[in-house]
């Protein structure tokens, strides 16, 4: 027998807690599923937001590229065509990059010198503080400080020192002023802005008179052409747009008309084949395609349906059958005009003969008792007879003008009514000449490529109007989706903190034998923590596939093929790692308290009989 | 109470200390909202080395709280409790688990065994605490399975066994660590009278041949046959101690019919 003597007791290596927490864990499988389930519910919550934040993006970066070429377009469209309003020229000088093209462009047309243009520049940066520090204010604050006055005018109105310190005074109630001393600032900024006013004022006419007189320029010659005419035809003898633009003052950098000139091509194309629904008939052969109402019809159904080379070339035959049935219409109008005009040159007695004549023998076909017979078809004739012999219109019969000119009297007033229709008809002729479909000169392959070129660009722009990236938050999430985040983690903690207390609880007599047993405080704590880590790393797992698949469809179903082409692997699978952490170290939370109680579980509790 | 101390203390020899616990007006209250009830009114008593004593009580009597007391699971409200001269109280959380861990073996009335654990397992649950290797456990684990004859079963998981068998791999798990007091509560609590028996044999087969001091609760009178000393503890006072020789005619005469 020896004496007792007392040490401090070892503790378990956390390879032995390890196989203890694997062992625990298979015995309680169902248990343990409840936590793994919550863990990866909130993991995958976190996973598809992430998944979906980083492929919205990589999908907006890869629209935006694609659809530079057509933005040029329409900023050089807006460019030629429309002149500056003074907004547009704020907005633009504040973003004017010193040296590059825009700058010589307003150089030029202001006739200003460098550094004007800088100050107009500084002026224009601090005006948009200004204004958009109006427009953080909340209505009735606005309305009390500048009344309904917005943009310009919201400086023009500060036009006595009173009105500035009066002003000055009131963001001094509102607070959120982007400067120190409101009072100088504004005062600096109304002082530069009425010094430069002039210089501003001369560049919005110079923009004006450039956009004039490219107009005018493209005027001249033969056919009037338009500002996609002069990128589109480039290449032809003698047309060089960017010497042309250049002498108005539009100063084109070469690089960026190959990408215009492709672009003006389509453009020009599409306003073509748009051109078509003006057409009725063609107009009825869509509608019949795509299965609407005719008055339904629009450009998006066109193109969808001449996508296809095979029914571009259908349509083509429709344009042919169309064109040469308003040609047939027009040949006949034309025909019966002459008609008239032999009838016309003879005298009445001469037309009453050809009655006569035909009456004494009915068998003979004579050419002007056919053009006589043919005049019913005119409408104006026709109701004249129908008025005249008492009849309905629809029931006069060709015969019938014959027995109408039988006599002298009626061959006269024949005439006159054939005058009066044929007065008429050279105008509806050249209606109908004008109205035919002008032939189409586009290859069915061009058709095709011009609308699914179309068609993608507007799915695009689509894309890129849905997709609100947020530029603000945390992660690319905006405020909402991150307080969403959060708390469906908070409440994965309360479930799984509920979830391990049910298993302390349940387990109080065997932690209990354990301590009497020998265990230490830090081994229970250690057990029931990595226990709910391990399920952690479970449930994290699950989540992210859960989440990156339902991300992925999401993604696949907003965006089609776009989302698959734009899989950002790498930093997706970045997340998923970040997601693993973060269920992990969620469950390790979560099971702190639980493992508290457990670790300070008196061991006395192993004798207690239930 | 002076005529606790034994002359025929078993096993007292030479400079060692015959008395292994010593309690010294042991006194334990619970307070539960305005209401202080005494479980220990002050026990003071001397448990001699390598003796086995039998403590009874009717339920509530405070007989549990001086088990936990005596077994360094709950600390007194005053008083002390020493075990081979060490002040328990004076011990802190790790040198408590220490004692507890190899110098006091457990066998409860519900045998408390991990249900997720083979017998051998549950055997080298106290020796892995203790640090021992895992060979050297799983051999060790294995000689005591053959000492409560579950050599052949070491692979059964709890649920797999008898109330009896479990208790026996129960005892083997307190012997663990070869400790030198050996703390049974109710051990044949849940036991019909046959396997009881049999769990009495291993238990006063530890007292004698490893001279692990036996100190156990118990109802049962065959067990109180085979036991050194008596203690009736009621109200949370020591009642009456006595050597069985002093009351064996007594228990005879009076559950006579239960004596085989």
């Amino acid at each position: 027998m020896k004496k007792i003597e007392v040490r401090d007791q070892v503790s378990l290596p956390l390879r032995r807690c390890f196989q203890l927490t694997v062992q625990g864990i298979r015995y309680r499988l169902f248990r343990s599923a409840i936590t793994v389930v919550i863990v990866s519910l909130a993991v995958a919550f976190l996973m598809m937001m992430l998944s979906t934040s980083y492929i919205d993006r990589e999908v907006a970066t890869d629209a935006r590229a694609r659809t530079a070429d057509r933005r040029l377009l329409t900023e050089w469209a807006d460019k030629l065509t429309v002149p500056m309003t003074p907004q547009v020229l704020t907005e633009k000088l504040a973003r004017l990059l010193e040296g590059g093209t825009a700058w010589k462009e307003f150089a030029g047309w202001g006739g200003l010198t460098d550094k004007q243009l800088a100050e107009l520049k500084a002026v224009a940066v601090k005006q948009g503080q200004y204004l958009r520090y109006l427009d953080s204010l909340d209505p009735g604050e606005r309305s009390a400080m500048v009344g309904l006055a917005r943009g310009e005018d919201a400086i023009r109105l500060l036009n006595s020192p009173e009105r500035i310190k009066d002003l000055a005074d009131k963001t001094a109630i509102y607070g959120r002023f982007p400067a120190a001393d409101p009072h100088a600032w504004l005062k600096d900024l109304v002082g530069r802005f009425e010094a430069t006013d002039e210089q501003r004022q001369r560049l919005l006419a110079g923009h004006a008179k450039a956009v004039a007189s490219l107009a005018a320029d493209l005027k001249k010659g033969d056919t009037e052409k338009t500002y996609l005419d002069l990128f589109s035809q480039t290449g032809q003898a003698g047309d060089d747009p960017v010497a042309l633009l250049a002498s108005h003052g539009f100063l084109l950098r070469r690089e960026d008309l190959a990408s215009l000139r492709t672009e003006a091509g389509l453009a020009l194309d599409a306003r073509t084949i748009q051109s078509l629904t003006g057409d009725q008939n063609m107009r009825s052969y869509f509608a019949d395609e795509a299965g609407v109402q005719i008055q339904e019809v629009t450009a998006a159904h066109v193109f969808h349906n001449v996508s296809s080379a095979r029914r571009a070339r259908r349509m083509l035959e429709e344009i042919e059958k169309t064109r040469s049935s308003a040609q047939a219409k027009i040949d006949a109008l034309k025909a019966s005009l002459a008609d008239m005009q032999v009838l016309l040159a003879k005298s009445d007695q001469e037309i009453a003969m050809i009655g006569t004549d035909r009456k004494s023998n009915p068998g003979a076909h004579s050419q002007d008792a056919a053009r006589l017979m043919g005049l019913v078809e005119q409408d104006s004739i026709r109701r004249a007879m129908a008025d005249r012999l008492k009849e309905k219109a629809p029931l006069i019969k060709p015969a019938q003008a014959i027995d109408v000119a039988g006599t002298v009297e009626g061959a006269a007033w024949l005439k006159d009514q054939i005058r009066v229709a044929a007065r008429q008809l050279p105008a509806e002729i050249d209606e109908r000449v004008d109205r035919k479909l002008p032939p189409t000169t586009l290859s069915a392959e061009r058709i095709a490529e011009v609308a699914s070129a179309r068609l993608e660009q507007d799915k695009l722009s689509g894309v890129l109007s849905g997709l609100l990236v947020e530029e603000e938050g945390w992660l690319g999430f905006g405020r909402r989706t991150g307080w969403l985040i959060l708390i469906s983690f908070m409440v994965c903690v309360v479930g799984v903190a509920n979830a391990m207390l049910m298993s302390v609880t349940e387990r109080f007599r065997e932690i209990a034998t354990m301590k009497c047993l020998g265990a230490l405080d830090s081994f229970i704590m250690i057990i029931f923590v990595m226990e709910s880590s391990l399920q952690g790393v479970a449930g994290g797992a699950i989540g992210i596939v859960v989440g990156a698949v339902l991300g992925a469809l999401r993604s696949l179903w907003s965006f089609g093929g776009l989302a698959l082409t734009n899989l950002p692997g790498l930093i997706l699978l970045g997340s998923a790692g970040a997601c693993l952490v973060a269920g992990v170290i969620l469950a390790a939370l979560a099971a702190m308290y639980p493992a508290w109680v457990a670790a300070r579980l008196a061991p006395m509790e192993a004798m207690r009989i239930e | 109470m002076t005529d606790t101390q034994d002359p025929n203390t078993p096993g007292g020899d030479g400079g060692f200390q015959p008395v292994i616990i010593r309690t010294i007006n042991l006194k334990k209250s619970y307070r539960m909202g305005q209401v202080v009830t005494h479980a220990l009114r002050g026990i003071t008593v001397e448990i001699i080395r390598g003796e086995f004593l039998c403590v009874m009580g009717p339920s509530g009597s405070g007989k549990s709280t001086f088990f936990n007391m005596v077994g360094g699971l709950d600390s007194p409200t005053s008083g002390r409790v020493f075990i081979d001269e060490v002040d328990v109280a004076q011990l802190n959380a790790i040198e408590l688990a220490f004692l507890r861990c190899r110098k006091i073996g457990y066998i409860f009335q519900s045998y408390n065994l991990v249900q997720y654990m083979t017998a051998l397992e549950n055997v080298t649950v106290p020796m892995a605490f203790a640090g021992v290797t895992e060979d050297e456990a799983r051999e060790r684990g294995m000689g005591l399975l053959d000492l409560v004859g579950l050599k052949e079963r070491w692979f059964h998981k709890p649920i797999e066994m008898s109330g009896g068998q479990q208790q026996r791999v129960a005892i083997a798990r307190s012997m663990a660590n070869n400790p030198q007091i050996l703390l049974c509560d109710e051990p044949t609590g849940n036991l019909d009278l046959k396997t009881g028996a049999e769990i009495h044999r291993i238990i006063k087969s530890v007292n004698v041949d490893r001279g692990v001091t036996v100190i156990c609760a118990t109802h049962d009178h065959r067990l109180l046959d085979m036991c050194d000393r008596m203690m009736w503890i009621r109200d949370g006072a020591v009642q009456r101690l006595a050597r069985r020789d002093e009351v064996t005619v007594e228990t005879g005469t009076i559950g006579g019919e239960e004596n085989e």
